[in-house]
């Protein structure tokens, strides 16, 4: 327990710059204001200043105005980018069929894989090595092979940064999707977008810092663990919202016109008002008055960033938004929201493509036959993601945008016996960076000979953690939140900063 | 509620004093504060009128050393309304506010002394409390991870704890039901074995089977260690723990505690059970005599015995071929067709079973089943009967499996077994091939239908009977169907999500933590620094029994030379009650844990609790009775200098109500709360008909309009993951990870929620119909005190009369729920 004289000692240097803030709702002259806001910080877990007995050392706390939660706050170093999507592949996409060129693997077609014959893995025994079931051939000047399953995809070689030694902690799309969005196996720990709101706040304060946008076809397979924001204070988790499901209870209840809203507001400020002065600078009181004033602000706000029928039909043919196919149409939408969310300024979009079901049908998970679902599911991811990318170079956006397309792990060289699908593999797979910070036509790692194992620069889901942390100039090791024990980390106690695959400066 | 007390009932006895000698003395070498002995502490002797009760002299003498001085008592109406809100979760009525108000003009003393008898008789305080209990063992009614599907019958745990509560169980029973309520007839309790998420994927590969058997041991190593030490032995699960001084064995040494312990259903033994047995006998004879029936139906129709549920032989005449065909044409369920094995014996001496791939027979069959992993044929010719591996047809019959023989041979018998629970064959036939075409040689519509057979008459076809016949056995069969169900329902009792005791395995340390790299054997024991089970003798003669285990680790628990226990505890109490503890990390009483502000006021508490029998309405009423709980909540500039967050108590910590009292609270003053207690939830999520089973994943929240959801939220199903519609978004515990403490958050959505949603606006036309009739500006003065607990000043009047005239009293309703006023306890 820190004695008093410390606290007083994180007032000052803290305190100051509160009391320095007219607007803390007429109390701040008293210094009333900032010394319980000071107190709030630091019960909600936010005083950078205040070195408890439990904060690890080097720990940087970010400083969290509860009444404005939100607010951008300043990174440990300067960073190479300021926001980020995540396109998210659900179910696992095969990094065999896509980006991880194997010609040995086409050349061995139909021989078991040696070693691992009668291979078991996650839904029982695996049969011969199958190759590719799409063409690979030289893209861009670069000239990377990728096959023609994402041919649109494939074109933007030249802007990316492949990561093919990935390996996962689990076989399985449970624990395998927690661990990719929240760097652990099990429930309730927070996701990426969580800690990077948490740490650097947003810049548009009246959009929400963290969305989440769920897939047409339905919500991720851990759903709302996703985006949970765990033991990080709920302010930080990701709200989710998409073209087709809007915020909840984002508009005036059905049947109460404007003015009676408007009124009920007035009121409701007036009593908060004078109950507030019975409790002279309440940091909570006050931060609850603002959060209304941000919902109301919300209530404009977001409508106008979710309104992607306003763009042009030029931008709307380039993702391919009014496809006859209402599944891609609805994903290229999203893609278009993801990029007006960025463009206002929102820290950080988690975009789903493919949804929760076992067997392929919704998303990447292509046990039973690889060949129809992947042809139908790449339709719906290609064009729209390829747009995202290119849309954003025009715009200048990628410039401090980090776009992270992942998946929780690859999928099996071999097919499953009896099937014409491919198993789970969480011993190597692809995913890949684009934008601020990161090498362009660029690949890292690689697995073995026919894509089973990675073999070279191998690179855990935490090292992933780690380097897109630190290109928003976020010391992973120094990013954390006490909790039941323990110091939390995205990156638990492991996890290094894959410094090949950043851009020279 | 019939518990039994461990300590009398005759069974725990036995199994306690008889066979069990615990220690828990410590074999310290720790000198971490709270693994030292708990002192023997007297309170500061300070004479002061504002002390009430030794709790205040504590909290007082620390003031004091920071030139601090208490708050004066809150005001009798703030005083009853914190105390209901914090006691029993939803605020006082005007009448009651009155009543209190007008008692403690006359005796303030007696008058706070009888609110405090009454809301600890009061049943809502259970509901209440039960709460702050089932956030530190993330209690849900739903799996997590990634199949997040309904446990439907999780909520007797949640009743119990609500029960324990409110019938002021003593806390050292309490852990030995929780632990081992199946040996005391407290089954319910034990819930908390299981109350942690798990994985209940099906996975195939050997290492990550293993791993997730793992993960679902940690967790009730994690809840067990948590919830009652304070402690995170989950830590040094890879290796020793990096801060306190456990080892990789101490945490081994607890998983073998549990190793037996797996997460499934099982009877909840109690009056119902009871009632169920006794129907049995009577239905046991009902359906004999059906059977009865049946057989001697089939004897007068000539018909052959029914298929064998473990194996069907069928003979023929020696036939030479080479190749045989199993035709199915339907199941006893209608499901698509499994199949284990099929044999097809040789008509030598010794008879050869020819069908084997191992003797180079061949299989092919008219599809398989690709969901979920394939059900490839190859299985059925494997020379084993394995439940994993099997052949599914992809669609309803007719279907077929084909052998081929590698030349021809005689044969004149075959055998099929399955071993799945459902699409066992029917109605089928054997055919073999002769000069191109097939020729069937044995069938099953010369059988008389299995008593577990449901098919309809019009799916019987049965060879030689008449309509009217096949119709008679279709009525015995169609009255044995649903008597067998029964039967098996009333058999297997009422079934709870309360775990499941198998003798385990041994238990190993893994290096790293992983589950293919066992080091050494460990027997069940407590964390070797803090004392130990005694098992270890026992555990060198072979396997401790399962419930042994639990029953030691339970009773070394509760042992009031244990350390910790008692102190986590209280602290909880005191957590809960201030919206801080003493120790600030209710679940780390380790090295990473805060110390606590006052640590001989945590010890003298601790021993008052386990004096006065580990009671925790008596903690409740030290803290309720002090005057630092009584005192005022408002903010004082020099105290607020000193001491900005309230952690020395120079005034009572105002705090947001809990999601579960904000919407208890809404209900409750609108008037529609429904007080009803107990049994299964209402739902908070929408689900489909039919999809009841599914993953909560794609569920939508539902806006609770209906009557049935206004129950008290404890009552509404907990669902790991997701949010609840309006409430959900206050910080509300996912139930992934432990929450002994909420975060406090405010965010635009919970405005959005509070005043858009149709839950809201709804309730908001229910309290103005309830308090509308009393005339004019009286209803808007009744629903502002309702609310509130205090009349309008003029101004707040005018302004709240001048919006219900113009849009309504539905408005003013809406605001009044929005108020700092209502939201926070002061």
């Amino acid at each position: 327990m820190p004695d008093a004289s410390e606290k007083l000692d994180a007032l000052s240097t803290h305190g100051a710059r509160l009391l320095n803030r007219r607007s803390f709702l007429g109390h701040a002259s008293s210094g009333l204001g900032a010394i319980a806001l000071a107190a709030l910080l630091e019960e909600q877990g936010g005083l950078a200043a205040a070195e408890t007995t439990r904060s690890a050392p080097g720990a940087v706390r970010p400083d969290i105005d509860p009444a404005r939660p939100y607010l951008a706050r300043r990174p440990h170093f300067e960073p190479a980018a300021r926001n980020v999507i995540v396109v998210q592949c659900v179910g696992a996409l095969s990094h065999i069929d896509t980006f991880d060129y194997k010609p040995e693997l086409i050349k061995r077609h139909g021989q078991p894989l040696p070693g691992q014959e009668k291979l078991v893995s996650f839904q029982g025994e695996n049969g011969n090595l199958v190759r590719p079931l799409w063409e690979f051939r030289p893209r861009g000047q670069c000239g990377k092979m990728i096959s023609e399953m994402t041919p649109h995809i494939a074109e933007l070689a030249d802007d990316i940064c492949f990561i093919h030694s990935l390996k996962s902690k689990s076989n399985a799309h449970g624990p395998g999707e927690s661990f990719l969005t929240t760097g652990f196996t099990t429930d309730g720990f927070p996701g990426m977008g969580s800690w990077i709101s948490y740490a650097l706040g947003t810049e548009n304060q009246d959009l929400p810092a963290f969305v989440a946008i769920e897939d047409p076809r339905g919500v991720p397979q851990t759903g709302a663990n996703n985006w949970t924001s765990g033991f990080l204070p709920a302010s930080f988790q990701g709200t989710p919202f998409s073209t087709t499901k809007p915020i909840r209870y984002l508009s005036r209840p059905s049947g109460v016109p404007a003015r009676a809203d408007t009124r009920v507001r007035e009121v409701l400020r007036f009593l908060n008002e004078s109950h507030a002065e019975k409790y002279p600078g309440d940091a909570e009181l006050a931060a609850r008055v603002a959060s209304y004033e941000l919902a109301a602000r919300m209530q404009m706000s977001v409508p106008e960033a979710a309104a992607v029928d306003r763009e042009p039909q030029h931008i709307r043919h380039l993702y391919g938004a009014d496809d006859s196919d209402r599944i891609k149409a609805g994903f290229a939408r999203n893609c278009i929201l993801a990029r007006r969310l960025i463009e206002r300024g929102v820290r950080f979009v988690q975009l789903f493509n493919g949804a929760y079901a076992s067997g392929g049908a919704v998303n990447w998970d292509a046990h039973n036959y690889i060949e129809s679902q992947y042809n139908f599911h790449a339709n719906v991811l290609d064009r729209p993601v390829a747009a995202l990318l290119q849309d954003l170079k025009q715009r200048g956006l990628l410039e401090n945008t980090l776009v992270v397309f992942c998946t929780e792990f690859g999928r099996m060289p071999m097919f499953q016996k009896g099937t014409f699908g491919r198993d789970h593999n969480p011993r190597g797979f692809t995913c890949w960076l684009a934008g601020a910070g990161v090498k362009q036509a660029f690949s890292y790692g690689a697995t073995d000979e026919f894509g089973f194992r990675a073999v070279e620069n191998v690179a855990t889901v935490h090292d992933f953690h780690a380097t897109i942390l630190h290109l928003l100039g976020l010391d992973h090791e120094r990013l954390t939140f006490y909790h039941n024990g323990i110091e939390r980390r995205l990156t638990d106690v492991h996890g290094s900063v894959i410094r090949d695959v950043l851009a020279l400066s | 509620m019939k518990a039994c007390t461990p300590f009398l009932c005759l069974v725990c006895v036995v199994t306690l004093s008889g066979t069990h000698p615990v220690s828990a003395e410590p074999i310290s070498s720790s000198d971490h504060w709270s693994l030292q002995p708990i002192q023997a502490v007297t309170p500061p002797d300070l004479q002061d009128p504002w002390i009430r009760n030794p709790v205040d002299a504590f909290i007082l003498d620390a003031l004091r050393g920071k030139q601090l001085s208490p708050s004066p008592d809150a005001e009798p109406r703030t005083l009853i309304r914190r105390v209901h809100l914090d006691m029993l979760g939803i605020p006082p009525t005007p009448a009651e506010i009155d009543a209190f108000v007008a008692d403690a003009q006359r005796n303030l003393g007696a008058a706070y002394d009888r609110l405090v008898d009454r809301v600890l008789a009061n049943p809502r305080h259970g509901e209440r409390w039960a709460q702050h209990w089932l956030d530190v063992v993330r209690f849900a009614e739903s799996s997590g991870s990634e199949i997040n599907q309904w446990t439907s019958n999780a909520w007797p745990y949640r009743d119990y704890v609500i029960r324990a509560f409110n019938e002021d169980r003593s806390y050292d029973r309490f852990i030995f039901e929780q632990l081992a309520g199946d040996q005391c007839s407290e089954d319910a309790a034990t819930g908390f074995l299981v109350a942690g998420p798990y994985d209940r994927v099906l996975n195939q590969a050997p290492k990550f089977k293993k791993l997730q058997r793992q993960d679902e041991l940690d967790e009730i190593i994690k809840s067990t260690s948590a919830a009652f030490l304070g402690l995170t032995i989950e830590c040094a699960r890879c290796h020793d723990h990096k801060f306190d001084p456990f080892t990789q064995e101490d945490y081994y040494s607890m998983q073998a505690v549990f190793a037996g312990v797996r997460y499934r259903e099982r009877r909840l033994r109690g009056s119902e059970n009871d009632r169920w047995r006794k129907r049995l006998p009577k239905l046991r004879a009902k359906i004999k005599a059906v059977k009865a029936m049946l057989e001697k139906s089939r004897k007068l129709l000539g018909l052959r015995p029914p298929i064998d549920l473990e194996e069907t032989e069928e003979r023929f005449d020696e036939v030479e071929t080479t190749s045989l065909r199993f035709v199915i044409e339907s199941t006893t369920d209608a499901a698509v067709a499994h199949l284990d094995e099929l044999e097809v014996w040789s008509a030598t001496e010794p008879p050869q079973n020819v069908a084997l791939a191992a003797n180079g027979a061949r299989v092919s069959s008219s599809g398989h089943s690709r969901g979920g992993g394939a059900k490839h044929p190859d299985y059925v010719i494997d020379g084993k009967r394995q439940v994993d591996n099997f052949w599914k047809a992809e669609k309803l019959g007719p279907v077929w499996l084909k052998i081929d023989f590698p030349h021809a041979v005689s044969i004149d018998r075959i055998v099929w077994a399955t071993r799945q629970p459902k699409g066992i064959p029917a109605d089928y036939r054997v055919e073999v091939l002769k000069e191109e075409s097939w020729i069937r040689v044995a069938h099953s519509r010369d059988r008389v239908p299995h008593h577990f057979d449901q098919r309809k008459t019009d799916d019987l076809h049965l060879e030689g009977l008449t309509p009217d016949q096949t119709g008679h056995i279709a009525t015995l069969l169609g009255q044995l169907g649903p008597l067998q169900k029964e039967y098996g329902r009333l058999e297997e009792g009422p079934q709870a999500f309360l775990g499941v005791f198998e003798e385990p395995e041994a238990t190993y340390v893994l290096n790293r933590g992983d589950p293919t790299q066992p080091l050494k054997a460990v027997a069940p024991d407590a964390p070797t620094i803090l004392g130990n089970l005694q098992l270890r003798e026992l555990a060198k003669n072979g396997d401790v029994p399962e419930a042994k285990r639990r029953v030691a680790l339970a009773s070394w628990l509760g042992d009031p030379s244990n350390p910790l226990t008692a102190r986590v505890l209280v602290n909880r109490l005191w957590h809960a009650h201030f919206g801080i503890g003493l120790v600030d990390t209710p679940s780390d009483f380790g090295t990473k844990g805060s110390l606590p502000t006052h640590p001989e006021l945590l010890d003298w508490l601790a021993r008052d609790f386990m004096r006065s029998g580990w009671s925790l309405k008596h903690v409740h009423r030290r803290i309720l009775g002090s005057s630092t709980y009584r005192q005022a909540s408002t903010p004082r500039v020099r105290a607020l200098q000193v001491d900005a967050g309230t952690r020395w108590l120079w005034r009572f910590p105002p705090r947001r109500l809990a999601a579960e009292v904000l919407r208890d609270s809404i209900l409750s003053t609108s008037g529609a709360l429904s007080l009803t207690m107990y049994g299964p939830g209402f739902a908070f999520f929408k689900r489909h008909k039919g999809q009841e089973k599914n993953t909560f994943a794609d569920a939508i929240p539902k806006e609770q309009l209906e009557p049935d959801s206004w129950r008290r939220m404890i009552y509404g199903t907990k669902v790991r993951q997701e949010t609840v519609a309006v409430f959900g978004n206050f910080d509300c515990p996912d139930a992934g990870q432990m929450t002994p403490s909420r975060s406090r958050s405010t965010t635009p959505i919970q405005a959005l929620g509070m005043l858009n949603s149709p839950f809201t606006n709804h309730q908001a036309n229910v309290f103005a119909n309830r308090v509308r009739g009393s005339g004019g500006g009286d209803d808007v003065r009744r629903a502002f005190t309702i609310a509130t607990g205090r009349t309008p000043t003029d101004e707040e009047f005018r302004r709240l009369r001048s919006l219900a005239r113009e849009h309504g009293l539905e408005q003013v309703c809406r605001v009044l729920w929005n108020t700092n006023e209502f939201l926070f306890l002061q």
